[in-house]
């Protein structure tokens, strides 16, 4: 299914935030790291574990990957050091604090290349500590002496073994930071509080978050609202209502979700939890832990599907702290007091009727008729709803950010039924201005854009990758200029075309302003 | 038992002629490729069909195309297979012994799972059932009994054209034919015909029955005429022209023209339609109509109604009940007041 891009690209798109990317390349090398885990894994039954520990660390790790392209070698070295970590974990623990253990001694079977090259690193980090240091980690570590005892020989204390560690943890980390893992992460118990419409029921863009769902940090007294679109939205809203008696006794699975309980049952399966977090930039997802007689197994899923699995199973829900900290609010108040997307809601437009031509071009009614949107509104999480705003003035469109460092990107623009424009070139043009911060570091992050599509044709994700290289989207970049510039993008509007979409868009940081916007046949 | 494929699971009516696209249920169609036959399906508002349809749309799409879309049996195939388990075929039951329909209200689908408690059966309903098939790559197997009753014989490749004749008639209804409305009304003078008018022939209550012989329409000059077009038409039928009610809403307008009806005209009139989105919730259709007869010379007509704040399309036009000829002329929808903002 994916034959024809490359991981590259790939990798790209996922690290602008697309699942479904990542899953992707997930999909294409599976077999290749299910293979090597099957060839370094001494218990066949810890495969699945490597395979899916491999991925994790791949998505969290996307944006140290020097070479998009060779995805495959690097991912082929985390399955190496992944499975390597297995086999040392029983042993020996170095550094108990940190999930993956780096005592080359460890390791079953003859020392590779890699070992030798972190028992260096180690052997040069232990050397630089000062002697009593350097003589409590010989005790504990060489000569599996325990923190207790250790006070108890001469020229060490215990005090040092923990002085040691912070040393070589910062030793490590400015020398060779390849070698510290990530530190564990911190997790919330939390309860699907409830679930509740948001947005009226109405035409809105695809996968466009309608619906909120609570979660509650009841020890916490904090609540963490998440934006799923409507469908998660009406299927999580009916796990969270009391189920009918009926439906209980109902001798046949009548949803998705109690096929899925009752097939995971009868597999004798139990579905101990389900932790969240942002597993990358913009990317939170749902990490499945499974029980049953093979062992503990980790499935990683939308986040949505994750909690529909949660709810089904009456399992727990965990949130990062680190999510938590920053996304919760106090939950106190009834109902959560989400930053309200009311201004932003405005300007999306949610329900513009398309007419059947341009019109308010000299922005005397303001937005009217304009709408403004962007990948800035995916993330599942309220946070970036308002990372780019927009406004009317003087007869001049501004589309700017509104944080100093947005999420995604946004386009202001028009869109108008293709009926009268079909078969012909049409060119939308006007007048532009930028500030200095727009585009002045990477081309193609602010400019004008011409679109003509299938009113039911947008499958993809709206990244901005992804929009660029979208066939039906001819973009002009403008680069910053503070004087008023007139631009043009021309396109032929194909036959079988039901909408033509122009207007302004801006990835990142700045703002574009558009004056005397005009659309016309040529 | 018999192994069938899973060749269809089609949207209905999908997509329409004005450019929109509706789903009132899907058209599945499951091909016993040996046999040279295959089992139409019905299904409308059935759990899993939506999923169903979709997994069949992504597994036939080019590769190398992103998707976001997915369907929730593919998670629990996933976990399925996590931990070792697997769906091993999908058996469909009939429920109803004299059957020769196979249909989601009389049937089950048994789901036969392998994994670390050995070997397990879960029953669910059949779109549910079939879905997860399709998700886990399953076999779906009739007893051979059963598939003798409900298989129909196909003799070429196409396995959907035989079958459409399966949607119901609630499964092909289009709320508004023909193209895609304006915002303000176009060819009151017929001038182009009966460009941007469309012959409705409302709901068919007999799917069989073709309704489409029963009346028609023509302009004439600068008139449109609606007549029956066969002795004792079944039906009613009426000549429309929808607009986007966004610009009256609020106001209270006036559709008018000039009538007149031919000799032994059963029933004709005068018809304003006010149609909502089902998602607005509440009632979708607002009818106000005038009944008009004896009008053998041209006459002055007109209704007014008030268009609600939620009012989605305006249909105005003339109807036709059995037998009888009606002609429009001067036809004109305006406010009754200036409309706000105009």
């Amino acid at each position: 299914m994916s034959a024809e891009i490359s991981d590259g690209d790939l990798v790209r798109l996922a690290r602008d935030g697309d699942q479904v990317a990542f899953r992707l390349l997930v999909e294409r090398h599976q077999p290749m790291a299910r293979a090597r885990a099957r060839r370094l894994c001494p218990n066949p039954s810890d495969v699945d574990d490597m395979v899916q520990d491999s991925f994790l660390r791949a998505f969290i790790a996307l944006d140290r990957l020097r070479d998009p392209d060779r995805f495959a070698g690097w991912l082929a070295g985390i399955v190496l050091n992944v499975c390597r970590g297995l086999q040392r974990r029983a042993p020996v623990t170095l550094l108990p604090d940190w999930p993956e253990p780096l005592h080359p001694a460890a390791a079953v079977g003859l020392p590779s290349a890699e070992d030798l090259d972190r028992a260096d690193a180690l052997r040069a980090a232990v050397a630089d500590l000062p002697a009593g240091q350097r003589h409590a980690v010989a005790l504990h570590y060489y000569a599996d002496l325990p923190p207790g005892q250790i006070a108890e020989s001469a020229g060490a204390a215990r005090a040092s073994l923990h002085k040691a560690r912070l040393r070589l943890r910062a030793y490590l980390t400015e020398h060779r930071p390849d070698l510290v893992p990530t530190r564990r992460t911190h997790m919330t118990t939390v309860r699907v509080a409830r679930a509740e419409r948001r947005i009226p029921a109405g035409p809105m863009p695809i996968r466009f978050p309608s619906h909120v769902v609570v979660l509650a940090d009841d020890a916490g007294r904090r609540e963490l609202p998440i934006w799923v679109a409507a469908d998660d939205g009406m299927r999580l809203l009916s796990l969270v209502e009391p189920s009918s008696p009926d439906r209980v006794r109902a001798p046949e699975a009548r949803t998705v979700d109690e096929l899925t309980g009752r097939l995971l049952r009868a597999a004798g399966v139990r579905v101990t939890g389900v932790d969240i977090d942002e597993l990358g930039p913009e990317v939170v997802a749902a990490r499945i832990t499974l029980t049953s007689p093979a062992g503990t197994r980790h499935v990683t899923a939308r986040l949505a599907e994750g909690l529909a699995v949660a709810i089904t199973a009456g399992a727990p829900v965990r949130v990062s702290d680190t999510m938590m900290d920053r996304l919760a609010v106090p939950g106190d108040e009834r109902p959560v007091p989400l930053p309200a997307p009311t201004a932003a809601l405005a300007a999306l437009s949610l329900d513009p009727r398309r007419r059947y031509e341009q019109r308010n071009l000299a922005f005397a009614d303001g937005l009217d008729g304009w709408f403004l949107r962007g990948s800035f509104t995916g993330h599942p999480s309220h946070s970036h709803w308002q990372d780019y705003s927009c406004a009317a003035e003087h007869e001049t469109a501004v589309l700017a950010s509104a944080v100093p460092k947005p999420a995604g990107f946004a386009f202001l623009g028009q869109e108008i039924y293709a009926d009268d424009y079909r078969g012909a070139a049409v060119t939308f043009s006007g007048e532009f201005r930028t500030d200095d911060t727009a585009g002045a570091d990477t081309a193609n992050r602010v400019g004008l854009f011409l679109r003509a599509n299938r009113e039911w044709d947008i499958r993809g994700p709206l990244t901005e990758r992804a929009v660029l290289a979208d066939p039906n989207n001819t973009i002009v970049p403008i680069v910053a200029d503070r004087d008023w510039t007139r631009h043009e993008v021309t396109a032929r509007i194909p036959d079988d075309s039901d909408l033509v979409v122009f207007g302004i868009f801006l990835a990142g940081p700045g703002q574009i302003k558009l004056r005397r916007p005009n659309l016309t046949r040529t | 038992m018999t192994t069938v494929r899973i060749a269809h699971a089609e949207p209905r009516p999908g997509r329409l002629a004005n450019g929109g696209f509706s789903t009132s249920g899907f058209l599945v169609v499951l091909a016993d490729d040996l046999g040279h036959r295959a089992v139409p399906i019905w299904m409308q508002a059935e759990p899993g069909d939506s999923d169903l349809s979709q997994i069949l749309e992504l597994a036939a799409r080019p590769a190398g195309e992103i998707v976001t879309a997915d369907a929730p049996e593919e998670l629990t195939a996933r976990l399925l297979n996590a931990v070792g388990a697997s769906v091993t075929g999908v058996d469909i039951d009939v429920t109803a012994a004299d059957t020769d329909e196979l249909t989601p209200q009389a049937s089950v689908a048994q789901i036969g799972l392998d994994g670390p408690a050995g070997t397990q059966q879960v029953t669910t309903g059949l779109g549910l059932g079939l879905a997860m098939a399709a998700a886990a790559g399953a076999p779906v197997r009739l007893a051979d009994a059963v598939l003798d009753r409900v298989a129909r014989p196909v003799p070429g490749d196409d396995l959907l054209t035989p079958f459409l004749d399966r949607v119901p008639p609630a499964g092909q209804a289009v709320t508004l034919p023909g193209q895609r409305p304006r915002y303000e009304p176009r060819n009151l003078s017929f001038a182009d015909g009966l460009d941007r008018w469309d012959l409705d022939l409302g709901p068919r209550r007999e799917p069989d029955h073709d309704y489409s012989a029963n009346y028609s329409a023509t302009a004439d000059g600068e008139s449109a005429i609606l007549s029956s077009a066969v002795p004792g038409p079944s039906g009613s039928a009426a000549l429309v022209q929808a607009i986007y009610a966004d610009d009256y809403r609020g106001a209270t307008v006036i559709f008018g023209g000039e009538i007149r009806t031919g000799p032994r005209t059963e029933q004709a009139g005068l018809r304003l339609e006010i149609l909502r989105h089902p998602w607005r919730g509440g009632p979708t259709r607002e009818n106000h109509g005038l009944a008009v007869s004896g009008a053998h010379d041209w006459t002055s007509h007109e209704i007014t109604a008030l268009i609600p704040e939620d009012a989605d399309i305006i249909r105005f036009g003339i109807t036709l009940t059995g037998t009888g000829r009606i002609a429009l002329r001067n036809p004109e929808l305006r406010p009754a007041e200036p409309v706000r903002g105009a």
